[in-house]
Order: C-alpha cells, then structure tokens, then sequence
C-alpha cells in the first residue's frame, strides 16, 4: 500500500486566459487531513479536477494512490465532492444512492444508508427541495458511500450556515476517524480547518508556496514583535510596521531582542497569501 | 449508467413515445376510414383535404422537435447544472457515460419515429390519389417511410454533439433549426432529384404520380429551344404544335419511392455517425470541467 495519497510533479494547467496550476511539486501523505488553502482562482479546484481526471493536465503529471488519472472514470479508491455538490435534481435521495450503486462496483449501500439516515433526511425527499446543509451531506453519503481511501471535498462549507457547517465537519472527521481514510479539504476560510488539517498545501496564483505538516511548519515560523528600529533577521515572509511598531512573520527559530510567539495555522496562511498578493501586485 | 440514464431521460421518452402513438393511431383510423369511401376521390378530397394540410406541418416539425428535445439537453442541462462533474467522477468512463446517455435518449425516440414514418407510408396509401404530386415530392416523401426516423436522428445527434460544444441548450435548440431547415431543402432540391437517373419523355406520357424534375421545350431534332406562351394566342398545345417543339420532361417514377427513401435515409444516417464522431471528439478533447 503507497502512503503517498497525491503525488505531483511539475504539475501545470494552462487555460485559454491565463495559468489554472504553475509547475507544481508536492506529495500528500496517507491517513492524514490536509488542507488545501488558497485564494479563489488559485488553482484548488483545477487540482482537484485533474485528480479526479476531470481535466487533463497541460504539463506535468500527478499520481493519485499510485496511478495516473486514466479514461476510465475516476480512481476507484478516490471520491470527490465538487464544489456546488452536483446531485440530480429530480432524483429523490433513494434514487440518488441507486445511482451511486449503479455507478460505482465497490458501493457499501448500508453505509451510504447509515450515513443519511445520520443526517435525518427522508429517503423519499426530492433532492431539489434540500437545504443546503442536507445536500452537502447527502453528497457526502454518496461520495463515502464509494467506500474510498482518499476524499477531496471542494469548498465543501462554502454556502452553509454556522450550524450545517458544524454538523457537517462533524460527521466527517466522525468517518475519517472510524475509517482511515485520507482527506484533502480545500477552502478559502482558513479558521474551518484549523485544528482539523493536519497537513497543509497553499496555493496561490496556480503556484505551491507552503506545503508540509501543520505541525512542522508552525514550530519553523515566529510571528515576531518589536520595534520598527530592530533588525530583521533571514526569512521574512511579510513584514508590517504600525506606528513605531513591527509586526514580522519569518520562517526562523527564537531571534533574540523580538517578543517570539508561534502562529497560528490562520496566521501563518494568512501571511504567505497576503505576501504573494503583495509580490503579484 | 443505463438505469441513471433511463432515470434522467424517462420523462422526455414517454412523452415522445406518447405523442407518437396518438398521431400513429389517428393514421390507422383515417387509413380504415378513406378505404371505407371505396376509392371516391372527390370524397377523400373533401374529407381528408384538411387533414392532409395539417398533417404535412406536423410530421415536417416533429422530427426537429422531438430530435432536439431529446439532444439538446442530454449533456448541455447536465453542464449548466454542473451534474456532468457527479456522472464523470464515479468508477465508470467518460464514454460510457456519454454513449449510454446517447443510447438511452435517442434510440426509443428514433425508433419510435421510423415506425410512425412507415405507419404513415400505410395510412397514406389510400390518399394517394388526393396528393398533389405523387409520394416522391416534397412535403409528400418527408412525412412518410424511412425518412421521418433519419430526420430525427439527424437533429438528435446534431443538438446532442453542439450541446456539448456549447454547453448551452437552448443554443444547441437554435443551431439545430438554423441547421436542419436549411439542409432538409437544399437536400430535397439539390440531392434527392439525382438518387437515381431520371426518365426522360415526352409531357404527355408520364405516368401517373411521376415526380418531374426538369422541364424543357425541343424541337423535332431533339435540341433545346426556348419558347414562350406569353405570345400565344391559342391554346398552348396549338402553338407548341405549331412551332414544332415538344416539351420534354425529365421525371422519377413513383416506384422508386422506398430506393430513394433508403438512400436519403442512409445519407442522413452517414450525417449522424460524423456528428456522433463530433460529440466524442468533443467528450474528450473540448469538455474542460474546470
């Protein structure tokens, strides 16, 4: 069994108008929930989309549990939530696990089963009369119900009120901690994966900039404060200065004369994004 | 996928199937009814002149509407809801998905159409008399026999491979009409007269239900010459008598009909293949899902 989940190399998505993915390097490790964090355009569905072998890549190439994304329909072993959650609108719940049992050999239909009846929907609800959070753990159910090893979910909180959000994440890490399974997550609201992800990939503008374990990256950066005379010490990854005041976020160990503190997984993600924008600009 | 298919598409295929069914047993009716009249044309005239006019209209839309009912969405409403992303992302291929769709929507619907064609072609028989024309004109040879199942393959396949072009169905709907109106005359006008070589004779004795293609006026040498009854006087025949010429006429007998059915049926078959070539192409080389 490979315990790499997503193995890219070089990875690149050229669009008509402008870069969808930019010479992309990185590996996902198994049994882990990492986050997929970026700005919107940067490139986090396009990656999901060419694992899934939704789109062909223009350059590079990924591996998805040992293979490349082929013709025949998406991985087996890989489920993935889209975005908007597609279901067939006209199809009641019962009739979208049918699909999912048609469509897929390796269906668990109890578990698919279990997982809505979980989420208290009537089976012979329409899926068009849905609430947004019902839907998302209906698509859920589906996605699940594959029975895979690896789970990409797509923004998959976007368009959901506090209370789905919650019940959602919920039933998530409930199966991810029975099952094993690994999960790559994407959003643009980074406090929805702190203290889920265990492991990072931020893109921006189609590019890697930070990518590795949450726990790892936060012990190599300081978020450090001290005043705007002192001076900087190597790897700076933004800098702000208030008043007579400087705020630095630096991939560094303790530096001497500066209050040291480590930063949050918001912090740190959100500094590497505004300091790319920062460049781009 | 075929169930899932049957699942998305039942609705529409029922509905055509039904459509087809009462125009198919209205037909079997007026074919019981016009033989009970015992051949008396001014009768059949009278009765079914009006069925006839309308009947014309609907069976010359019906293809482009049920074809395109049945096409334009298939793929294009899949994409604007997004649900292609759902179909594409489970353990079966993008072919499949995608012929299986084809299969499922087009297949009951053509076939229900060429049977209603040849149930036309055995209601008609006994109206025949009352056609202006004969069965090989136009709108006569496009509402029965084979043609009415190719017409609605055609435009099935042509809105099911622009929709996934353009992803977009009611700009599938509209190139599809743009398209097919146009093509079914410049068929009928510039093709079907060729399908096989004309018989060529003198006005007077062609036959009855001959459909004449080329008219032309000849002098006793067999060479073309032009002439005019704007100057004539008497009776047309009379002058053409008196000048010598002799219209000629080049014409297709009616007992062609059902070779020249199966020939424009199979070019609208060999249309349909390269249009279905068009949508794989597309399925794999346009559709970006991104």
């Amino acid at each position: 069994m490979t315990t790499i989940a997503l193995d890219a190399t070089a990875l690149t998505m050229r669009y008509r108008r402008g870069w969808g993915l930019r010479d992309c390097t990185f590996q996902l490790p198994t049994g882990r929930i990492s986050a997929l964090i970026g700005p919107n355009g940067a490139g986090k569905s396009t990656l999901m989309r060419i694992a899934t072998g939704l789109l062909r890549p223009t350059g590079g190439s990924i591996e998805v549990l040992g293979e490349a994304p082929g013709k025949r329909g998406t991985n087996r072993k890989l489920a993935f939530l889209a975005q908007d959650k597609p279901l067939y609108k006209g199809f009641t719940v019962e009739e979208m696990l049918k699909a999912g049992a048609k469509l897929n050999p390796d269906w668990d239909s109890g578990y698919a089963r279990r997982l809505v009846r979980e989420a208290d929907v009537p089976f012979d609800a329409k899926v068009g009369t849905l609430s947004g959070g019902q839907r998302t753990r209906i698509a859920l159910a589906i996605a699940l119900g594959r029975r895979p090893e690896l789970v990409m979910l797509d923004e998959p909180l976007a368009d959901l009120d506090p209370i789905a959000r919650q019940e959602v994440m919920q039933s998530l890490l409930a199966e991810v901690a029975e099952t094993g399974m690994t999960v790559l997550l994407s959003s643009h609201v980074i406090a929805d994966l702190d203290g889920v992800c265990d492991h990072l990939l931020l893109l921006a503008d189609g590019r890697v900039q930070l990518h590795g374990d949450v726990d790892d990256l936060l012990t190599q950066h300081r978020i450090l404060i001290g005043s705007r005379e002192l001076v900087l010490p190597d790897g700076v990854v933004e800098a702000r200065t208030t008043g007579r005041q400087a705020t630095v976020l630096a991939r560094t160990t303790d530096v001497p004369g500066w209050d040291n503190t480590e930063p949050s997984l918001e912090e740190l993600a959100l500094a590497y994004l505004r300091s790319t924008k920062k460049v781009a600009a | 996928m075929t169930w899932v298919a049957w699942r998305q598409q039942r609705f529409q295929v029922l509905l055509s199937i039904g459509i087809v069914a009462v125009l198919a047993a209205v037909m079997a009716f007026v074919r019981f009814d016009a033989l009970s009249l015992g051949g008396n044309e001014a009768l059949i005239d009278e009765r079914y002149g009006t069925y006839l006019n309308y009947l014309r209209l609907v069976l010359i839309a019906l293809p482009v509407l049920l074809g395109m009912f049945a096409g334009a969405p298939l793929f294009a409403r899949e994409i604007e809801h997004g649900t292609h992303v759902f179909g594409l992302t489970q353990s079966i291929g993008r072919t499949r998905w995608w012929a299986t769709k084809i299969a499922v929507a087009g297949i009951p619907v053509v076939i229900a159409m060429t049977v209603l064609g040849l149930v036309n072609a055995w209601s008609s028989a006994p109206l025949q008399a009352v056609m202006f024309g004969g069965r090989l004109a136009t709108p006569t040879f496009e509402i029965q026999g084979l043609t009415l199942g190719a017409y609605t393959l055609l435009t099935f396949t042509l809105s099911a491979a622009i929709g996934l072009l353009m992803r977009n169905t009611l700009a599938a709907m509209v190139v599809t009409v743009v398209v097919y109106i146009p093509l079914l005359g410049a068929v009928a006008n510039a093709l079907r007269p060729g399908y096989g070589t004309p018989i060529t004779s003198r006005y007077q004795d062609i036959p009855r239900d001959a459909w004449v293609v080329e008219s032309s006026y000849v002098d006793a040498a067999g060479n073309q010459v032009s002439f005019s009854p704007a100057g004539c006087t008497a009776s047309i025949n009379d002058c053409l008598t008196a000048g010598g010429v002799v219209q000629q006429v080049a014409y297709q007998p009616d007992d062609r009909f059902w070779s020249f059915q199966a020939i424009e049926a199979g070019l609208f078959a060999v249309l349909a293949v390269a249009l279905l070539g068009v949508g794989a192409w597309a399925l794999h080389r346009r559709l970006r899902l991104a």
